[in-house]
């Protein structure tokens, strides 16, 4: 009976590490100056590169986007730049776009249309990060952004199957063997 | 040794923890670039190969199940 209380209290405080290790605050951050917003227009709300909350987006969108450099350049010179989702450890970060070429220009915008699978789980916090260089110019920021919508998709739904299906089974393996 | 099913405990608990892993994805508790959905399934084998070698769950033991001395 000890034994039983102990291997679940050590399960219990183990996870529960993990969880604490887990939980970081919400936050987007910017490196180098830069500035840059986006107006999502079914979400009808604008987010800027200062962003200090996770943002909450609509599954598929129009955005408005601009950026601008913290001072012009020179003349005509050389940038790169790209987007990407972080994915957990040992992955690497998933590319979702980049560009390169030559500009005199220290400011850019447009329109941007994003459709996501729908497939996509509601209540996941993805961090998504994006640099840009150009000139003497480096910046780079990340900014926290989950899915609108209830967490109960079809891929949560699976997962917790699979919990109970997998619990039943661990369970099974816990029963002594009769004789052995 | 081991008084339950260690294979069956280290592939369950694989299983269960890696499930246990998405269940605190998608309910928002974890991140996506949290490094718990990777160590969830590592400690899930370690977690099922302890549970098996206490097996803490009905049977009898082999002490138990030992005819009395003649």
């Amino acid at each position: 009976m000890v034994k039983r209380v102990l291997l679940g209290l050590a399960t219990v405080a183990l996870a529960g590490g993990f969880l604490l290790l887990g939980a970081a605050p919400a936050a987007a951050h910017v490196d180098g100056g830069c500035t840059g917003s986006g107006t999502f227009a079914k979400g009808k709300f604008t987010a800027t590169a200062a962003e200090e909350g996770v943002v909450n987006v609509p599954l598929t969108d129009d955005v408005s986007w601009q950026g601008a450099l913290p001072a012009p350049p020179p003349g005509d010179t050389g940038y790169s730049g790209k987007i990407e989702v972080e994915l957990p450890p040992p992955f690497a970060p998933l590319k979702i776009d980049s560009w390169s070429g030559t500009s005199d220009s220290a400011a850019n915008s447009g329109v941007k249309h994003y459709d996501l699978p729908s497939l996509v789980p509601r209540g996941v916090e993805f961090e998504v990060t994006g640099s840009h260089s150009q000139g003497t110019a480096n910046c780079s920021g990340f900014v926290k952004v989950t899915v609108q919508g209830g967490k109960l998709g079809p891929l949560t739904i699976a997962s917790l199957v699979g919990t109970l299906l997998t619990g039943g089974l661990f369970a099974m393996a816990g029963r002594a063997k009769v004789g052995g | 040794m081991f008084r339950g099913h260690p294979i069956m405990g280290a592939i369950a608990g694989f299983f269960l923890f890696f499930f246990l892993g998405l269940d605190l994805l998608f309910f928002g508790v974890i991140p996506l670039k949290s490094a718990v959905i990777t160590i969830m399934p590592i400690l899930g084998i370690i977690v099922g190969l302890v549970w098996a070698k206490f097996a803490p769950l009905g049977g009898r033991s082999s002490e138990a199940a030992a005819p009395p001395p003649v």
